[in-house]
């Protein structure tokens, strides 16, 4: 027992911070140069192939500010909200963080995790999800493709949860405002897909690309607690930013208008026409990428890339 | 969309195009313990990072992502790499000789150098004792079960406490044979 307790004291090592995204970044970047893999795979990859926890932040992140906008629901027990169109919500770098701590009031459960995966043909993803065949005219710049993906319907519930609120307020040294007693334990269901994504290009080699999805609207069911008490209990957050939550109290409709955070400094938004219905425009602030969305009809789309404005409204206005 | 946010997805759809999703999810959930089973071994974080990018590599060459073994053949091989590292210590001298001259330039110079001599004691007390017992002392100090240590070496559980102790007496003489060098 002696030589374990002494082996034991030699072996302890200081604790490890182990990047897995870096890790995963620089295998990929060798794998790629030492072309360790078939020159053409028979079942290209989707753009949206791996990024389940990328994914699932991102999505996150809207999920809560969606729940932020809420408050022209009435307070009945159950709610919808509807995708029906964008708003642009500008946010800094910290509202982004605060974002995505707002899941600390309460548990953010998926149904599962959203797991998009590449499919051979276009009739493969129509008859997968139920969605409309996507046909768009394609930039004669770009080469490679097109590429297919579906993300299956998902689904996450929001139940929100005072003891939480109040440890997690704690841990920052923070006293939270008090939750609602109608608000602790009530639930949020929010739906998105089922989705297709098209891409083109060759970003292997430098290329541009366009991408082109098509959802079906996401939802947003309420139980319990008015949205209204909700919407006024996170904008109460300290850690919710005044110029946020002012953004977010000025959407005019927002039982159906989904905020699309807009990091300040990198991109920039706008109203544009597409199909005969206003969509957002999102540019960056270099020119070197832009993507579109709208709603009609009940389904999103995405059209966007590494292409100019022009570009891709183009793209967007071609698609069929 | 923002010059980032298609950064990221050029970057998600390079990787995707080279790994597979099952490969991966597999990385994503092993790559942390395969780290940690190769830094208890060559007690350098930058050279336990290169030690994993050889293990997947070599995975990557051979083996299925969705094989079942995956997981005890990654451990098994992160400590037997890692000892061929230790053994060989061709690959880390220069940096672990520019890494030693710049904590002790900026920081407590003589705790620094204490803790690199237990560090090459404990890398040369595992490099010479027998690689199975030494695997097993690596296995077992990053973390991992008896259960999953009696998977990576082949051993029966039962039998992965009795052959922990034999390891621990052998690294143990080995310790101590390098302090009377």
């Amino acid at each position: 027992m002696d030589n374990i307790d002494s082996n034991e004291k030699l072996l302890a090592m200081p604790p490890l911070a182990v990047d897995t995204e870096e890790g995963l970044a620089r295998f990929a970047a060798v794998v790629e140069r030492t072309s360790a893999r078939p020159a053409r795979r028979a079942l290209p990859a989707f753009a949206f192939a791996r990024p389940a926890k990328w994914l699932a932040a991102a999505a996150g992140i809207v999920i809560v500010a969606t729940t932020l906008t809420m408050t022209g629901l009435a307070d009945t027990i159950l709610q919808i909200f509807e995708t029906k169109q964008f708003a642009a919500v500008s946010v800094t770098t910290t509202d982004l963080q605060t974002l995505d701590q707002l899941t600390q009031f309460g548990t953010l459960t998926w149904s599962a995790q959203p797991n998009p995966r590449p499919v051979a043909s276009l009739a493969a993803a129509t008859a997968e999800t139920g969605l409309p065949a996507l046909s768009v005219t394609v930039p004669a710049s770009l080469t490679g493709g097109p590429r297919y993906g579906v993300l299956p319907r998902t689904t996450a519930t929001f139940v929100f949860d005072a003891a939480l609120a109040r440890t997690s307020a704690a841990a920052i040294g923070r006293t939270a405002p008090p939750m609602p007693a109608k608000l602790d334990g009530s639930t949020l269901v929010f739906s998105g897909g089922p989705a297709i994504l098209v891409t083109y290009g060759d970003v292997n080699h430098g290329g541009g690309t366009l991408m082109v999805g098509v959802a079906k609207a996401p939802t947003v069911s309420s139980d319990g607690a008015s949205v209204s008490e909700i919407q006024a209990y996170l904008l109460a957050q300290p850690s919710v930013s005044p110029a946020l939550a002012a953004q977010i109290r000025a959407i005019s409709d927002p039982s159906s208008t989904l905020p699309v955070p807009i990091p300040v400094g990198q991109a920039t938004a706008k109203n544009v026409r597409v199909h005969g219905v206003t969509g957002l425009f999102i540019g960056d602030s270099t020119g070197l990428g832009s993507g579109v969305l709208w709603q009609q009809n009940g389904l999103v789309y995405v059209v966007g890339g590494t292409l100019t404005e022009a570009e891709t409204i183009a793209a967007a206005n071609s698609l069929r | 969309m923002g010059a980032e946010a298609v950064a990221l997805i050029e970057r998600r759809w390079t990787r995707s195009a080279a790994i597979s999703t099952a490969f991966e999810q597999l990385f994503q959930a092993q790559y942390g313990r395969v780290v940690r089973i190769a830094y208890r071994v060559v007690g350098d974080q930058a050279e336990a990072e290169d030690v994993a990018q050889d293990v997947f590599i070599a995975f990557h060459r051979s083996q299925p992502a969705e094989a079942p073994y995956a997981a005890p053949w990654l451990h098994r091989a992160a400590a037997h790499t890692a000892l061929n590292a230790v053994r060989s210590r061709s690959r880390r001298t220069a940096r672990e000789e520019r890494d030693a001259a710049v904590r002790v330039a900026v920081g407590d110079p003589e705790g620094a150098a204490l803790e690199r001599e237990r560090a090459r004691e404990v890398r040369a007390a595992l490099a010479r004792m027998p690689r199975g017992a030494a695997e097993l002392l690596a296995l077992r100090y990053s973390g991992l079960s008896y259960a999953e240590v009696a998977a990576a070496t082949g051993t029966k559980i039962d039998q992965v406490g009795t052959r922990l102790r034999r390891a621990h007496d052998a690294f143990r003489r080995e310790v101590v044979r390098g302090q009377h060098r």
